[in-house]
């Protein structure tokens, strides 16, 4: 046991390696002096030391001492961690010097953007690292044992039975051709030596320990039966196979709907009560962070930049970088009492300064008739065994879906996955046709067009998608991705092309001299301000943008969201904004619909539907949603454990009439089924 | 910029590669350019000089008409270059358009693959002497005969690398903004698809090299008085036993050209490696 003078020298404020440029605050000072400063501190404080670099610029002696009475050992103490991973001959740092630790119990959340090194800090720990290509130096103990001096073997004995991981994609982490009660045994017989008769029950057990409906039956299921949720529920029952002091989670429900999130989040709370173990929470999501975590540590570019309780980080921020990080997490909620969509505040990364961002213009043009009318559009796909068989059934993608979007308005259409929202906004393009009903862009009935008519059409309305850099030619420079769209329709003739492009780029935010460059120079969030300049080329009178800003870091997505929003009060741009995040759309959209096995089931102002939800599925998507406020934190949420539905359909499938009715004036609901009542899904915050 | 290939960054070519390169170069230049210099003559005849061992005078002997074989060996190098790389972009070019074509189009997908699918089932050498004894002697006929056995197999590729391809989104954005079918097929999906088709020809180069050697040699491929190193060969066998020589250079340079080409093709697949290509 480690005596209580070298250990908890590895909560500071600040990292004690090198500071990057970029945050020149009061951080950025000489590496020695920091040291002795803070080892003397930690002496005075014990275990951990909320705050001392810090206090040094800014004393704040009620914030000495907290936590103080916590002095038993931790289970995982990473100090002064360096990886490097060889790049072209060279040792390159992902993670540099980094230290925290973990004690019993207790959630340690590390986050960051992507590329911060928080993976690599987990893969460090496990030593799942490459040994050819990455070396790693420091100190990880785990209950005092050194765990990097190990050898293979016996790490191999410590993964699975002390520290146990889960990954973002569980579809990948399980082996799709055994049972999955044949692969939790198989680690049961492995690790804790039981027989196989003792292994099966133990694995029925496990199973219903992470709430697998009818554990017993789906013993013998294999991996593809489960939806993502449950998959991930499987992959929580094999780490708990082992009886983990320390559960290692990486994004563990970054791939998975929200509803289904907020699922996995309370059983992951749950189980760590039961089990007492400590967990290490890997995430770039905020929200998740507040949800789960006791202690938070902000990691940049492979450094620890901030580590406090989850609290102090969310209440009083004070590192630069932490602060840019929190004031572009949109909190669901916070848009109360405002009718317009909102800027996210802009951070300054060296001062930590924030600007306060004011509502945007009224835009929306109530008097014209709107842009796009969509009327009964109605998209199903049919399912044949091989291409002669009779149809075995359908998937009801749209069904029935009726919407308007005016100019200078963003309409928001959201909902889980498989609930239709991107195959309506392609429908709306065109860019897949529709069974029945009518698309009308500015009084002109899509639908009915040619395709030489559609082709000019079309140009009036772009689409911007979910991942940039997949959506531009890697083969073509940005100044000629741009040049297309306006060279196609024969807008403009190559030298006015070129003038229009360095137009474009600085309108996006971008520079001109950046036109002979190629995508994979870029960076994600520049990929899509050249996404957007794209469609913006044609000057169009809408935009679909599905998914967005999605796969967007969040002080990125905050910066794009920013740039849509500027533009749509420049230029009078109606958007369709597809998305899942409902903060995001909280903050842009004007109405929003929300869609439900390809139906929307509710529509009507923003406000009015954040504020004043009427549909069980509705509410049921909001409560969902992880609040970015600690203080929240304890309030058990009443999640239901039902998985999202699937819109397939048998062949002779009738889909009912739906009536809507009236909530207040623009706020349509569709009228619901006992269905409904039965489910008693209105989890809410508040029960 | 109409026509952007990525060029790719040179350095990333490996040493074997580079070397290959260096030689090729050498070859192509020492046979289209050596003999004018030298002012050599491969088909002046002088009896008194027959099946002479390799001296100071004839680097590599005489045959068995008191000709020149060095000079020979320059010659065929023109001729049996030059039908490599012709057959080659034949080959790439028919091939790629095929592939592209069946790729975007079902209709035409089933039809097309088919007969590349017929092509494919007889044997390339069986179908490659069939088509020289059809159309009689003459390089056009070898590079035809060449070309046609190698078609199905570029078609294939390019078939499925357009499959992978219209998938992509960028396609699907592409034709959000209203570009033709046959836009997408040039613009969009041939610059992704290059690499491996350019790999692709690089083989099918180092194979048309080998396959006229032989062609040549039993008999139905370039005519003699064009000499190739196939048919230097191919006359040099009745005598192999009394000049080894006869037979032993032209082969040998037949064998590291075909090696040097196909190690280009190999640093190729390396350097244009999307993988590689894309430091993120």
């Amino acid at each position: 046991m480690p005596s209580r003078r070298e250990y908890p020298r590895n909560t500071e404020r600040c990292s004690f390696g090198r500071t990057p440029e970029k945050f020149t605050g009061s951080c950025k000072q000489p590496k020695e002096r920091l040291r002795v400063f803070s080892e003397n501190r930690s002496q005075v404080l014990g275990d951990f030391v909320v705050s001392d670099v810090i206090d040094l610029y800014k004393p704040e002696p009620s914030r000495l001492g907290v936590r103080r009475h916590e002095i038993a050992p931790p289970v995982l103490s990473v100090s002064k961690l360096v990886t490097s991973f060889r790049v072209a001959g060279r040792w390159a740092p992902v993670v540099d010097s980094i230290s925290f630790e973990i004690g019993e119990r207790e959630t340690v959340a590390i986050v960051g953007e992507s590329g911060s090194g928080k993976s690599v800090t987990a893969l460090s720990i496990m030593r799942l690292n490459s040994p050819a290509s990455s070396k790693v130096e420091g100190s990880i103990t785990l209950e005092g044992q050194e765990l990097l001096t190990l050898s293979q073997a016996e790490m191999r004995r410590i993964r699975g039975n002390d520290i146990a991981m889960i990954f973002q994609e569980p579809m990948t982490s399980l082996n799709p051709v055994l049972t999955i009660g044949f692969q939790i045994a198989e680690s049961l017989i492995l690790h804790r030596s039981l027989s196989r008769s003792e292994a099966e029950l133990e694995t029925i057990r496990l199973l219903e320990k992470v709430q697998i409906p009818a554990a017993k039956s789906r013993f013998h299921e294999y991996p593809h039966h489960f939806s993502g949720g449950m998959r991930q529920r499987v992959m929580i029952a094999t780490a708990l196979a082992g009886k983990p002091k320390l559960l290692i989670a990486d994004e563990p429900t970054t791939a998975l709907d929200v509803t289904i999130q907020a699922q996995i989040l309370e059983l992951i709370k749950e189980l760590q009560k039961e089990e007492g173990m400590s967990v290490l929470f890997i995430t770039h999501d905020m929200g998740v962070v507040a949800e789960i975590a006791d202690r938070t540590v902000v990691m940049y570019a492979g450094q620890v930049v901030e580590a406090a309780s989850t609290e102090d980080i969310f209440k009083r921020p004070e590192h630069p970088y932490t602060r840019s990080l929190l004031s572009a997490v949109s909190k669901l909620g916070s848009m109360k009492g405002r009718r317009r969509p909102m800027r996210f505040p802009i951070v300054d990364r060296t001062t930590g300064l924030s600007d306060v961002p004011n509502e945007v213009p009224d835009t929306v043009n109530e008097t014209e008739r709107p842009v796009l009318e969509v009327a009964g559009l109605t998209k199903r796909f049919e399912i044949r065994s091989s291409m002669f068989s009779s149809v075995k059934g359908r998937v009801y993608a749209v069904e029935n879906v009726s919407f308007s979007v005016k100019s200078g308005e963003t309409l928001a259409l959201v909902g889980e996955s498989g609930c239709g929202k991107s195959t309506t906004g392609r429908t709306v393009m065109r860019l897949t046709e529709p069974l029945s009903g009518s698309i009308l862009l500015d009084g002109i009935d899509l639908l009915k067009l040619s395709r030489p008519e559609l082709r000019k059409q079309r140009s009036r309305m772009q689409m911007i998608f979910q991942d940039p850099f997949a959506s531009l030619n890697p083969r073509m420079n940005v100044g000629t991705a741009i040049i297309e769209p306006l060279l196609i329709n024969a807008r403009a003739s190559r030298s006015e092309a070129r003038d229009k492009v360095a137009d474009l780029l600085q309108r996006v935010g971008l520079t001109p001299d950046m036109v002979n460059r190629f995508p994979h120079e870029f960076s994600g969030g520049q990929r899509q301000r050249i996404c957007i300049a794209r469609a913006l080329a044609l000057e169009p009178r809408l935009i679909v943008a599905d998914e967005a800003v999605s796969a967007l870091d969040v002080s990125v997505k905050a910066q794009v969201v920013n740039l849509m929003l500027d533009l749509q009060a420049r230029m009078g741009l109606a958007y369709l904004f597809i998305s899942h995040d409902m903060a995001v759309v909280e903050r842009v959209s004007h109405r929003v619909a929300v869609m439900y096995l390809g139906e929307i089931v509710e529509i009507g102002p923003r406000e009015s539907i954040f504020q004043n939800p009427q549909h069980p599925y509705t509410k049921r998507l909001l409560a969902a949603v992880p609040i970015a406020d600690p203080a929240r934190r304890l309030q058990k949420r009443l999640v239901s454990n039902d998985e999202i539905m699937s819109p397939v359909r048998p062949a002779d499938y009738v889909p009912p009439v739906r009536q809507y009715r009236d909530v207040s004036p623009g706020h349509a609901v569709m009228i619901w089924g006992e269905e409904w009542e039965r489910k008693n899904l209105t989890g809410s915050l508040n029960n | 910029m109409t026509f952007p290939i990525l060029w790719p960054d040179t350095t990333r070519l490996p040493a074997p590669a580079r070397v290959a390169v260096i030689f090729m170069l050498l070859v192509v230049l020492v046979s289209y350019l050596g003999p004018g210099i030298a002012n050599l003559n491969p088909l002046s005849i002088s009896p008194e000089l027959r099946l002479n061992p390799p001296s100071s005078a004839h680097l590599l002997g005489t045959d068995m008409f008191g000709r020149d074989i060095f000079t020979r060996v320059l010659y065929g190098g023109r001729i049996s270059l030059a039908i490599g790389l012709a057959t080659a972009v034949l080959t790439t070019t028919v091939g790629t358009i095929l592939g592209l074509f069946a790729g975007a189009w079902q209709a035409l997908d089933s039809i097309l693959m088919r007969v590349m699918d017929g092509i494919m089932a007889i044997p390339g050498m069986l179908l490659a002497i069939a088509l020289a004894t059809i159309f009689g002697g003459g390089i056009l006929t070898v590079i035809l005969a060449l070309a046609i056995p190698e078609v199905p197999g570029v078609a294939r590729l390019v078939r499925s690398l357009t499959l992978t391809l219209r998938e992509q989104v960028f396609i699907e954005a592409a034709r959000s903004y209203g570009a033709s079918p046959l836009r997408l097929l040039f613009r969009y999906i041939l610059p992704n698809a290059l690499a491996p088709i350019v790999v692709q020809a690089t083989y099918i180069c180092g194979l048309a090299i080998l396959y006229e050697a032989f062609l040549s040699f039993v008999g139905v491929g370039v005519p003699p008085e064009h000499p190739s190193w196939g048919n230097i060969v191919a006359e040099g066998r009745s005598f192999a036993l009394i000049a080894p020589y006869l037979i032993l250079y032209p082969s040998l340079v037949i064998g590291t050209v075909v090696l040097a080409v196909n190690l280009i093709g190999d640093g190729l697949r390396d350097m244009l490696d999307p993988r590689f290509a894309l430091p993120d």
